[in-house]
């Protein structure tokens, strides 16, 4: 469990068990929570998240073989979203990585992953020279994501973040420890993230709670941080892929900064090169309903083509809060891709009348 | 948790009104509470015969697909359509206006094997 448990517990939170973690599904509804988010702001335990720091010298050889994207060692807490693929270029986890300096390599993995990453980034160090893993779970990540939550931030934690950029991570000192701040997260809100050792986590916690909750504020599960994320088109390891899917099929061309080398670059360089694979879509219903991982696409009744041949298969799906309609992402053939397709989503054997839209399916303000 | 009396219950957690040969379908509080809330709702068609076990509805919240069975047999004769815009009814009052289905009961009967509100409460413990 998190450094946190305790005050979900306190929150009423319902738990579940998430790769491994005991973690708050939610607090009060995840439609409320997600509203709040979209307009005041929410607080989040994402402590789950693994937290790896590299040192070493063989490190700037391994960050630049194992990801897609590129990290500049001489700016530090500058953040990059990235993905980390196999020899066939299919993705193992995404992720943010940045120099803290000129030392130290941090990334975040997804919390199921994290082992599988620290694992394959040991196998690539073996040829990169020294590298040092340092990872302690305990440590917290708490996100503070909404329209209000810089405000919020800057008073619980007496800091300024007006020079703070998109992406960008800053080090503080808070309750008498080592923090790191970014204006980041998986919202698609303006948001922060916190990360520091396990002995802040409640302090931090607390005091943002304190003063948000005045302003709307409310702490959010994981229910609503996956519906906050599908409105806006993230890509959720484990579910939208699981070491079966390349960046280009994702849909994700602009984490790959083609002129390095990486793992998975030559397999990368064929597909695109072939063309003709499934892209990850967002496909907005018309009316309610609730698209499942694994539910089919399929060709609608008014096309002159073969009626319900299936053109893809749907690996995220809710129903949008904020839209109030069924929405999903699904890997569709690349001629149905397309914004303004009309497709159907089958649902528990019943089509329904769907339409590939623009990402994200929500929109900045 | 909520269990009114004059309702009778299912161990699947259904609750069933009868009025003469008509009976009201829905969830009890305790389902809908499990099921968190719900966001989109399937009612049966009217005019459908239902035996008892018979799939009924489908209601699903963000989280979860739940399936109800019919409690009774019969025909149904009314649905609420409000649920299609506004499935969160089954949350914020089950035992009224939160109802799935309307009966016409073919074996009234068969209300003599459902709980009462004491029994249901019970099986709850």
């Amino acid at each position: 469990m998190t450094a946190l448990n305790e005050e979900h517990v306190r929150l009423g939170a319902r738990m579940v068990e998430f790769a491994g973690w005991e973690m708050p599904i939610q607090y009060s509804s995840i439609m409320k929570e997600h509203m709040a988010v979209r307009g005041s702001a929410g607080i989040f335990d994402v402590s789950h998240m693994g937290q790896l720091f590299l040192t070493g010298d063989g490190v700037e050889t391994l960050v630049d073989r194992a990801f897609t994207n590129t990290f500049k060692r001489r700016k530090p807490g500058a953040m990059e979203y990235t993905h980390m693929l196999d020899e066939e270029g299919r993705i193992i986890d995404d992720m943010i990585g940045t120099w803290l300096d000129e030392e130290t390599f941090f990334v975040v993995p997804n919390a199921a992953t994290t082992e599988t990453v620290k694992e394959w980034l040991g196998g690539l160090a073996a040829g990169a020279g020294s590298v040092t893993f340092q990872h302690d779970p305990s440590r917290f990540c708490i996100a503070v994501q909404g329209p209000s939550s810089e405000g919020i931030l800057e008073t619980a934690l007496d800091i300024d973040l007006s020079g703070l950029k998109f992406f960008r991570l800053l080090t503080a000192e808070i309750g008498g420890g080592t923090c790191f701040v970014s204006r980041s997260g998986y919202t698609g809100e303006n948001g922060f993230e916190v990360y520091g050792p396990a002995e802040q986590a409640t302090t931090v916690w607390n005091r943002v709670l304190e003063k948000g909750s005045p302003e709307g504020m409310v702490p959010v599960g994981l229910g609503a941080r996956d519906t906050l994320r599908l409105e806006k088109c993230f890509l959720l390891s484990g579910q939208d892929f699981h070491n079966d899917r390349t960046p280009l099929e994702a849909d994700h061309e602009w984490v790959i900064e083609w002129d390095h080398d990486f793992v998975g670059k030559e397999a990368l360089e064929r597909q695109k090169e072939a063309g003709g694979y499934r892209r990850w879509s967002a496909v907005l219903m018309a009316d309610r309903g609730v698209p499942r991982p694994g539910c089919e696409v399929v060709i609608p009744a008014h096309d002159r083509s073969p009626v319900g041949r299936p053109i893809g298969e749907v690996t995220s799906g809710t129903v949008s809060p904020v839209l109030n309609k069924g929405i999903a992402m699904a890997y569709l053939d690349e001629d149905r891709s397309a914004p303004g397709t009309t497709v159907e989503i089958e649902i528990r054997k019943k089509g329904y009348t769907s339409s590939v839209v623009e990402k994200p399916f929500v929109k900045q303000g | 948790m909520n269990i009114p009396e004059g309702y009778l219950y299912t161990d699947n957690h259904e609750w069933v009104l009868i009025d003469g040969t008509k009976a009201k379908i829905g969830i009890t509080d305790h389902a809908q509470h499990e099921l968190t809330e719900v966001v989109y709702a399937e009612p049966p068609e009217v005019g459908v015969e239902l035996s008892k076990g018979d799939m009924m509805a489908t209601l699903e919240s963000v989280k979860a697909t739940e399936e109800v069975f019919s409690p009774v047999s019969g025909r149904v004769i009314a649905v609420n359509e409000r649920l299609g815009d506004n499935p969160e009814l089954v949350n914020e009052d089950p035992y009224g206006e939160g109802w799935l289905a309307e009966i016409e009961l073919s074996d009234p009967e068969e209300a003599k094997a459902l709980l009462d509100s004491a029994g249901y409460s019970a099986l709850l413990g």
